[in-house]
């Protein structure tokens, strides 16, 4: 069993690393549970230093629409859609859909 | 009937041929414009039997207030996917608007089928819509697991239910609703008369969904995108409460017997989830997990089959389908600003966000079931008509109701009080689509407060 310890401590030596498979550093991250047919060739992957500057999570970066536009409604980036979405919203859902909807509901007729 | 689904299919081309542009406001207006057109569905001329009906479709006091529902929950949902889908390309866009109108046109053909065949084909197609939306849009890998476990669970149940209708076809000759009240109910004495009534329910509990077979629901609803959160939690737990409900009255006499297994099963999990939910760390899990909680009751209230029961059941289905629904928008606005759904990290929104804590407040108030909220009606009426039944349940039911306050508040506490996070440097201030959003969800509330009567079915 000590024996055994002492083998498992001592450095492996350099001639039976060479014979272990080489690759390139970025797939040493992950293991693909897939087959090789699935996998991205390795010419494709990049180490972490060479990553494009916007890749963590490729979501575009976050701007704050309120800056670009202080009446921002929460519609669209452009003023004018935004405006005019925020007026047919509020007309068609309050005005029609709640104030007349609700009027005419109402004056129905009782049932039952 | 038709004058409101032919405008809603016609909704396909609307998304398809808008400019980029105007895409959001021209869908979101025409969707307005068939909600509105909705609420003529309320004028009712008989007291009981079937209303704007054709050949195929029609309406009664119990579809009439879950189809209003529907047509009103898509423009809310398309309101609250602008943001998150705002830096998608535009053929996605259009992609997702379809998914929802077909899901729409699906839900109202469902509600509204009087024939039992086609009300399956429809249950069975808002699978797909709700499938693709989830497992496409959802933020995180987990979302294919979710949505392997809402198809198969759901699946699973509802193979039995096409057998069992067959049979059901085969006996009666026909699987027509307006006739089948009226037909001689069959001796059901056989063994595999028991195998057919389980056959018949097992799809509708599990989309209820029932506890014990429920482990699907909180996946789906946390993976899904807001919109998905929105009509699952709104509208699709609502096809299982209606299929059952109209599947139950063929299942006489042996619905005394072979109820009391579920019966158990959903007053307990009341309990069981609702306790699960001051157990959560994340915010959708727990709204989740209270929809199983308050779909329990709707499930006993079913089961026991009485007039007072079944009152409660359509009502605590349309109110809990409007403050769920409000409840995962509220999340979705902490979402955006934070990615995160975890509660701890968003903490003491209240300082930051002082009038989007109005809106936490007023819902979460209603998801305790405060008077005078038919959220409380339905519950009032669940619970009094299961006393009657038995007076045991009162111990299980009363602790729900009390769990489901506590659980309710501690929900608002930990996301409007307590200091607020120290890594979160600003929160981008609330839109006026976002204040919007929660008012349509809230003043439909309101004015059913003032008249409950639209939405109790046949009292």
């Amino acid at each position: 069993m000590a024996a055994l310890l002492r083998l498992c401590l001592r450095p492996v030596p350099r001639r039976l690393l060479l014979l272990l498979p080489r690759e390139p550093a970025g797939l040493s991250r992950a293991a693909s549970s897939s087959g090789p047919a699935s996998s991205v060739s390795p010419s494709a992957l990049a180490g972490p230093s060479e990553l494009p500057p916007g890749f963590a999570g490729a979501q575009p970066p976050e701007v704050n629409l309120y800056d670009q536009n202080p009446e921002y409604h929460g519609f669209s980036a452009d003023p004018v859609v935004d405006v005019w979405n925020m007026r047919l919203a509020f007309f068609f859902g309050i005005s029609l859909a709640i104030v007349v909807g609700s009027t005419f509901v109402h004056y129905l007729p009782d049932h039952g | 009937m038709l004058k409101i689904l032919l405008p809603t299919i016609m909704l396909f081309p609307t998304t398809w041929l808008t400019p980029m542009k105007w895409l959001w406001p021209i869908s979101l207006t025409h969707s307005l414009i068939i909600a509105l057109l909705s609420l003529t569905w309320f004028k009712w001329d008989s007291d009981i039997g079937w209303n704007f009906s054709n050949q195929y479709l029609a309406m009664d006091p119990l579809s009439m207030p879950l189809l209003i529902l529907t047509c009103w929950l898509l423009p809310l949902m398309i309101m609250a996917s602008q943001n998150h889908m705002n830096s998608e390309p535009i053929i996605r866009q259009r992609i997702y608007l379809t998914l929802l109108i077909s899901l729409q046109s699906f839900l109202i053909m469902a509600f509204s089928a009087t024939e039992l065949i086609m009300f399956y084909i429809m249950f069975e197609a808002t699978l797909i819509p709700t499938l693709i939306i989830i497992t496409r849009w959802g933020n995180q890998t987990e979302r294919l697991n979710a949505g392997i476990y809402f198809l198969f669970y759901t699946l699973i149940g509802s193979l039995p239910l096409l057998i069992a209708l067959l049979t059901l076809q085969n006996s009666l000759g026909t699987l027509s609703m307006i006739t089948m009240q009226y037909s001689q109910p069959s001796e059901l004495l056989l063994w595999a008369d028991k195998f057919w009534w389980t056959a018949s329910v097992m799809a509708f509990l599990v989309k209820m969904p029932l506890y014990g077979v429920h482990l699907w629901l909180p996946k789906a609803h946390v993976e899904a995108p807001i919109a998905g959160s929105m009509i699952l939690a709104a509208i699709l737990l609502k096809l299982g409460g209606y299929g059952m409900m109209r599947i139950i009255i063929m299942l006489n006499p042996l619905t005394k017997e072979l109820a009391y297994p579920f019966i158990i099963l959903a007053i307990w999990g009341i309990i069981m989830t609702s306790s699960i939910c001051l157990r959560q760390t994340d915010l959708k899990s727990l709204i989740a997990y209270s929809s199983v909680s308050h779909m329990g009751l709707v499930a006993g209230a079913i089961l026991i089959q009485t007039p007072w029961s079944f009152a409660g059941a359509i009502t605590l289905m349309i109110a809990h389908g409007l403050i769920s629904s409000a409840l995962f928008c509220l999340a979705n606005t902490n979402y955006e600003r934070t990615h995160s759904r975890t509660l701890l990290l968003a903490r003491g929104i209240q300082i930051a966000l002082p009038l989007m804590t109005t809106w936490w407040f007023l819902t979460n108030l209603a998801n305790l079931a405060l008077p005078p909220t038919p959220n409380l009606m339905g519950e009032l009426l669940i619970i009094s008509s299961l006393f009657n039944w038995s007076n045991w349940t009162i111990i299980l039911t009363g602790l729900g109701v009390l769990i489901t306050a506590s659980y309710s508040l501690y929900m608002f506490l930990m996301t409007q009080r307590g200091p607020i996070q120290n890594h979160i440097p600003s929160f981008i201030p609330s839109h006026t689509r976002e204040h919007l959003l929660l008012t349509l969800h809230l003043l439909p509330m309101l004015l059913l407060i003032l008249k409950p009567e639209l939405i109790m079915g046949w009292t």
